[in-house]
């Protein structure tokens, strides 16, 4: 061949290949700008201060942006309230910013259809409507704004805009803890949620309130509880001591360091009992231990026992949750008030001085005198914003056959849910992540929250159309505040903060006014008993109650009979979902549930005694039926349940809201009876007799925990306290426990740190405390945040092929005398010195390189799979399919991580990309620099509320992670394997109030 | 054989030498229906197999049951198992030639192609199984401007050059074997096309005795050659699974057990094969009961050693004390595998044992029963040792339960087929027994038989 053939053939042949890919892929723009935005330089995120709204706590967030998209959620380290951490649902928030099945635009029904329809014409047809209304002379509870809870200025916005048009607001939460209110009512005469300082008390009993998963602000209390009980070994003193009372092992109970198992509906009376024993007169005098025994099937000693930590430890009873939601809830909290005030917690470790915000008073009775409104034709028009009802109230309230009854309907969801189903005009307003406001998340301090991006749909903020409502609809004489929208009507309010410019540019860097900022008091010294004031000082001396009102601490009234083959129902919130809201949520459908371990199903919780006597295994389909209604769902058998109850949990069985929420599992609510709380007007959640039947189909249970138990592996090690204080304080050898496997080659920090470049400055590694983890679940959605870990969907799950890079891994263990001891493992990548995954890879995909960090090329795995079959801690994980993102739930993925594409393997990084953009920042320091502690965190370690997560570098030995690492409660998983971990776990420490150690009187019989 | 001879021992050597040709290469006339209708169903099945193969590469590998932590299923047992079946074929063509066991001769030919086909039915297995099968060649050191090589220290890397070694050298080991008889079938071939084609293939061969003599010594080298391969080869497939750290794999007596195995899994593939080969192409005369037996006999040995393997790697999981190891055993017999487990000890350990007696070992029904039973035993050994051993390791969080899927049992059917096809071909095309070999056991028995009747 010639030379000018073969050029000219390589020109045609290259032609024809540019030409053909070019037909594929067509022309795209790399940076769409013309003339680029100020605060948006493409690579470096932008960083907003805001304010997490996925539940009332109101966690301060730091919300990161990339090229004008919101990619991660963070919390914001300035607010008092979580200190810079989120929970799982906190790190989905943008998921919903981005959910697919958003509500696009407005819209309205016509003739049975939903069509678009017009803002302007939206809004002046809802002004029609209420002026039309109004000039009709209607009563002034014709027009209802059904919100739920608020607070701050969008609170009084919706307060105003009422008054003006003529309307009546009605707040609903559907965890509104009023028999807490009535109970501070009744004995300290205040009727608010007070602050209780976890951290500051040594002894902790919590009576069913589930603090570290969805009792009023759990990011802040999981903050708190790992200060006061995580023991790490890093010092010699002796941490606080939690005690669970409840009648399921709750994820929060299986913190415990004692659960208490009490038949439902009974918890009280040990708090009542406690009391008395702690010399509470009134009618606890009558509760003596013995009979609260007889009453709860605890044993008298347990509670005397208790009842003495209580007094001679700086104490806190929490009220809340299962326990304080029978139809005596109020009876309920006011005993654990009781108990609080004859242990001295009040106005120390209980202060009212700062109320929190999540509570509502009356709102179960508000809604269900709307209801009883609504079926007379008083409603003529009813708005919804930020609820729905229909899902999560009780069909037998007959919520939705009202509605039927009111002509105008109006749904300001951003989704198309259960209550938007009945509306005839939808009018989505923006997510939180689009919108400005404020939250006031407990006294003093105040969250803003400002848009991150811009709208991602066709939706608009409520309050700007209820401004323009009100412009047209309103009473001339009360006209808005404010000639502008809704944003000025904030900047309005905050003019008192905010004077200047510059002053709000300042709040809205830190994210809010933190000025009532909860600081613990020192033990001891009760600095704000005097605002207690009226009832409650004076009752707290006298042990009178604050209201003078008697409480009937008579047992709960139980709907259905009881009996042979009847068990009492719990039904509890999951931390992933909550009353249900974030649903539609893909990974929070996924993140498995603490205690079961299962996603994306609504289980039936039963003891496996009880399944085996029925003969039900994991998976059988049951009805579950109260006089109320029946429910069928999988059976899942958990040791933590009770013989004589059944639990279900909240959150799933929606039939609307999106492609992820409809249709999966089922809602409980069902089963349950319109009933209340007589004292406050609570919603009675618990009480239900309900009977099972099997129906003889099964469906995969999808689960992720392959065995409950570790089989006797140690996986997950434990330290009784006693034994950890010597080992603390240098009286004890690290190693003088029995030997087991691998006790001959101690592993060492200094040893592991040498699996690195010699000559480099770092061995990143790990110091995971398994005292402090909770099982909480947030670091797994930190994770997929960060490192756009697809979710995969039921079916796959029910095959395992789930890619949470960190999973926490629960193992019970039997303890003598019936308890059950609860491991949290964290596991993730060990980023092994002699990682077994490297040599047996064929290609190098796998490899480590200088840092130490085990890496991953994708773009060189062929997929041979062996490295996961030769990794003993089994994390990593294949794409068994081109996972997809429906848009625009692919705006959410980090540019910085590559989203992998069928056929790969992928596993954790330690973020990776975090430690090279730390490299990056510190290139014009000169070549000597090195990343120093603090500048940046892995984001599963960023978001754990109790910090169990500690990462940095190993070969700095004055690093916090190289002196936990080798401190005397760290152990490596699997040591005898030798593949040297960069992970190091703190042994979990057990037996703090000694009963185990005392083992004489067995605890607990359930 | 010894009737044959008997009926023949008056005629002259050239006519029993022209009719061992006639007989068996009648075996590559014009096909009838039944061969045809056999092709059939195999490209059927194989087409099936190819379609499966096709959605799984457009769809993921996730069509296929894999359940974390079970990362290796059947494919993988697949590939084992074929290789397995490989091994017998060298093991009677090469060493047993050189033991000079000449029972060999009416089967090594079919078991040769079958080690050939078996070892390309086995060849595909890994590249179904990877998870990105267009990058299949990163296995392979080629040159490329990123200098990067395959990581030697891997076994599957190991297992790239042992299978392709395998390939290469028991090919040509066939194909040497055939010269003279392609060249028999040269010389009575009908047509032009034929004439050309076995003309081609063998080479020129005349039969002279210089040629004899270069063939001889040249198949002697290979045998020789071919030798180490048949313990080399499922050594490095033993590897794969004894080098890794999961509990059930990691033992060094894996290497001698899956060679055992193999050996074994391959006489009952001969066995299986053999059987309904003799009948249809009428071929009794030159494979009868004593080499039957002699088969049977092989595979009773392998039996015995594979049985052996079993008990000690449960005694040495238990004298360990690794609860890791214990577990795996214990679960292996009691678990949620149990059935396979049990398919396995009882097709490989126990069914044999009938194998003591005579009776079954010279029936031709029989033989084929227990060869069926082993080849089942065989791949369930394999699935048990992969898929029990995964689905149980180190993290209780991560046990579970693997399930194969229609498109997993599309390609297992499919490599059958697969299989089936080379080998239908073969028979048609090749000759299937060793005419020049067969020849040479001619000439001593007729002397001996002689003698025979000279002493009645």
């Amino acid at each position: 061949m010639e030379r000018r053939d073969f050029l000219k053939l390589i020109g045609i042949t290259g032609a024809g290949a540019v030409t053909a890919c070019d037909a594929k892929v067509g022309p795209q723009s790399l940076i769409p700008y013309v003339v680029p935005p100020d605060n948006i330089t493409p690579g470096i995120p932008t960083w907003y201060a805001s304010t997490c709204r996925e539940c009332p706590a109101g966690c301060g967030t730091h919300v990161k942006t990339r090229e004008g998209r919101v990619i991660k959620l963070e919390g914001n380290p300035e607010s008092p309230v979580n200190r810079g951490k989120l929970c799982a649902r906190g790190q989905a928030a943008h998921q919903n910013l981005y959910d697919p099945d958003r509500l696009k635009g407005p819209k309205r029904l016509v003739n049975g259809e939903y069509v678009d329809a017009q803002w302007e014409q939206a809004t002046s047809a809802l002004a029609a409507e209420l002026r039309r209304l109004r000039e009709a002379g209607g009563d002034p509870g014709s027009v209802v704004l059904l919100t739920g809870l608020q607070t701050g200025t969008r609170e009084r916005l919706y307060d105003e805009w009422a008054r003006a048009v003529g309307a009546r607001r009605v707040v609903y939460e559907p965890f509104a803890y009023e028999p807490l209110l009535e109970a501070n009512r009744r004995v300290f005469g205040e009727s608010v949620l007070p602050s209780y300082d976890i951290e500051g008390a040594e002894f902790v009993i919590s009576f069913g309130a589930e603090f570290l998963e969805t009792w009023i602000s759990p990011v802040r209390y999981a903050v708190e509880w790992s200060r006061m009980h995580a023991f790490r070994g890093d010092e010699a003193v002796e941490k606080g001591i939690f005690v669970a009372v409840e009648p399921r092992l709750s994820m929060t109970a299986s913190n415990a360091d004692e659960w208490v198992s009490v038949k439902p509906g009974t918890e009280y009376l040990i708090a009542l009992a406690m009391a008395n024993v702690l010399g509470a007169g009134g009618e606890a005098a009558d509760w003596t231990p013995r009979r609260a025994a007889e009453a709860t099937g605890v044993d008298a000693g347990t509670i005397e026992r208790l009842a003495g930590l209580f007094r001679d430890k700086r104490s806190v009873a929490l009220p809340g949750g299962i326990s304080t939601s029978h139809s005596n809830a109020t009876a309920a909290a006011v005993a654990v008030n009781l108990l609080n005030r004859a242990g001295g917690a009040i106005g120390d470790t209980v202060r009212f001085s700062t109320p929190v915000t999540g509570a509502v008073e009356g709102s179960y009775r508000a809604i269900v005198d709307l209801v009883a409104a609504m079926q007379t034709g008083a409603v003529k028009a009813l708005l919804f914003a930020d609820t729905n009802p229909v899902f999560s109230l009780p069909p037998a309230l007959g919520f939705a056959e009202a509605l039927r009854q009111v002509p105008f309907r109006v749904s300001f969801g951003p989704l198309f849910d259960e209550t938007g189903a009945w509306c005839q005009w939808l009018l989505p307003d923006h997510t939180p992540l689009e919108s400005w406001g404020d939250w006031i998340p407990q006294q003093g301090t105040v969250g803003i929250q400002q848009p991150a991006m811009r709208p991602v749909f066709n939706t608009r903020a409520t309050p700007d159309v209820l401004l323009d409502v009100w412009r047209t609809a309103g009473d001339p004489a009360a006209a808005p505040a404010t000639e502008g929208g809704w944003y000025e009507y904030l900047r309005e309010a905050w003019s008192d903060r905010a004077p200047d410019e510059r002053a709000w540019a300042e709040i809205l860097r830190a994210g809010g006014v933190w000025e009532g900022a909860a600081v613990a008091p020192p033990a001891g010294q009760p600095t704000d008993g005097a605002n207690l004031g009226r009832a409650g000082v004076g009752a707290a001396a006298t042990g009178e109650l604050g209201s003078g009102e008697p409480t009937d601490f008579a047992p709960p009234a139980y709907d259905g009979p009881s009996g042979e083959g009847t068990f009492d129902l719990v039904v509890f919130p999951q931390i992933a979902l909550y009353d249900g809201r974030t649903a539609n949520r893909p990974w929070l459908q996924e993140l498995p549930d603490p205690a079961s371990s299962v996603a994306w199903q609504t289980w039936v919780e039963l003891h496996p005694e009880v399944a085996d006597e029925l003969g039900l295994v994991d998976g059988d389909v049951v009805t579950v039926e109260s006089a109320h209604g029946s429910v069928q769902a999988p059976v899942i058998r958990y040791p933590g349940a009770r013989r004589d109850t059944v639990a279900l949990p909240l959150g799933r069985g929606h039939d609307r809201m999106g492609r992820y929420a409809a249709g999966r599992g089922v809602n409980p609510i069902a089963l349950l009876p319109p009933t209340a709380d007589s004292a406050s007007g609570g919603f009675a959640w618990q009480g239900v007799r309900v009977g099972l039947t099997k129906t003889g189909t099964r469906v995969d249970p999808l689960r992720f925990q392959g065995s409950d138990s570790d089989e006797g592996r140690d996986l997950a090690e434990a330290v009784p306290m006693a034994a950890a204080l010597r080992l603390a304080s240098g009286e004890a050898e690290v190693h003088a426990e029995e030997p087991h496997l691998g006790e001959d080659i101690p592993l060492t920090v200094e040893r592991v740190a040498r699996d690195s470049d010699p000559d480099g400055p770092y061995r990143w590694g790990m110091a995971i405390s398994l005292d402090a983890c909770t099982g909480c679940n947030a670091c797994v959605t930190a994770c997929s945040a960060e490192n756009n870990l697809p979710f995969v969907g039921p079916e796959r799950v029910a095959k395992s092929r789930f890619m949470n890079w960190i999973r926490i891994e629960r193992y019970l263990e039997a303890k003598p005398g019936g308890r059950i001891e609860t491991h949290h493992l964290p596991m993730l990548c060990q980023h092994c010195g002699a990682a077994p995954c490297e040599p047996v890879c064929p290609v190098y995909a796998t490899y480590h390189n200088p840092d130490g960090l085990n890496v991953q090329v994708y773009n060189r795995c062929v997929g041979t799979r062996y490295c996961s079959n030769n990794c003993p801690y089994k994390v990593r994980y294949f794409n068994w399919f081109q996972y997809e993102w429906p848009e625009p739930l692919n705006w959410g993925l980090n540019p910085d991580v590559l989203a992998r594409e069928k056929g790969v393997m992928e596993k954790c990084t330690y973020c990776v990309q975090r430690i090279n953009a730390a490299k990056i920042a510190i290139k014009d320091q000169g070549p000597d620099a090195v990343i120093t502690e603090g500048m940046f965190q892995t984001a599963c370690q960023q978001t754990c509320p109790t910090d169990a997560i500690v990462f940095g570098n190993l070969k700095d030995p004055e690093s916090r992670v190289a002196k936990l690492a080798g401190g005397p409660l760290a152990y490596s998983a699997l040591e005898h394997l030798n593949t040297r971990p960069a992970n190091f776990y703190l042994k979990q420490v057990t037996d703090r109030s000694g009963v185990e150690a005392a083992a004489a009187e067995p605890v607990a019989a359930h | 054989m010894a009737d044959t001879v008997k009926q023949k021992s008056g005629r002259a050597q050239a006519g029993v030498f022209r009719r061992v040709n006639r007989d068996i290469l009648s075996t590559l006339q014009k096909p009838g229906l039944g061969w045809a209708a056999g092709m059939a169903v195999v490209l059927t099945v194989l087409a099936a197999g190819v379609t499966a193969e096709i959605y799984q590469i457009k769809v993921g590998l996730g069509v296929a049951g894999y359940e974390p932590p079970v990362m290796w299923a059947v494919y993988i047992t697949n590939f084992v198992f074929w290789v397995g079946i490989a091994h017998s074929g060298t093991l009677i063509s090469a060493i047993l030639f050189l033991f000079r066991a000449q029972f060999r001769t009416a089967v090594y030919r079919v078991s040769e192609t079958m080690t050939v086909f078996a070892v390309m039915t086995a060849g595909l297995f890994p590249l179904i199984h990877l998870g990105r099968v267009w990058y299949f060649y990163y296995l392979a050191p080629y040159p490329n401007e990123r200098l990067l090589w395959p990581n030697f220290r891997s076994p599957l890397v190991w297992d790239f050059f042992a299978i392709s070694t395998y390939f290469t050298i028991s090919s040509v080991f066939l194909y040497v074997g055939l010269i003279p008889d392609i060249a028999a079938a040269r010389d009575r071939a009908r047509t032009k096309l034929r004439r050309r084609l076995y003309g081609a293939l063998s080479l020129g061969w005349q039969g002279t005795d210089s040629q004899w003599r270069h063939y001889n010594r040249a198949y002697l080298f290979l045998a020789g050659l071919a030798t180490p391969l048949v313990l080399s080869v499922h050594s490095v497939v033993s590897w794969d699974f004894a080098m890794a750290i999961v509990p059930g794999w990691h033992s060094t007596i894996f290497a001698p057990y899956f060679v055992a195995g193999a050996i074994f899994s391959g006489v009952a593939m001969v066995i299986t094969l053999v059987v309904p080969l003799r009948k249809a192409f009428r071929l009794t005369d030159y494979i009868d009961e004593y080499h039957l037996d002699r088969l049977a006999k092989l595979l009773l040995l392998t039996s015995s050693i594979v049985f052996y393997a079993y008990l000690v790697e449960i005694w040495t999981a238990w004298y360990s004390g690794s609860p890791y190891e214990r577990a795996i055993f214990w679960d292996r017999a009691f678990g949620q595998y149990a059935w396979a487990s049990w398919i396995m000890y009882g097709c490989n350990c126990i069914i044999p044992l009938s194998l003591w007696f005579k009776r079954v070992r010279t029936s031709w029904f029989w033989m084929f029963i227990v060869s069926i039973f082993v080849n089942v035993g065989m791949w369930f050994e394999r699935f048990v040792i992969i898929i029990q051993s995964l689905a149980h390791e180190f993290i209780p969080y991560q046990w579970d339960y693997y399930k194969p899927t229609w498109v997993e049992m599309a390609i297992t059917a499919g490599s059958f087929a697969w299989f089936l096809m080379w080998f239908l071909l073969f028979i048609k095309f090749l000759p299937s027994m060793a005419i020049s070999e067969l020849k040479e056991l001619l000439p001593p028995r007729l002397r001996r038989q002689k003698k025979e009747m000279e002493a009645a």
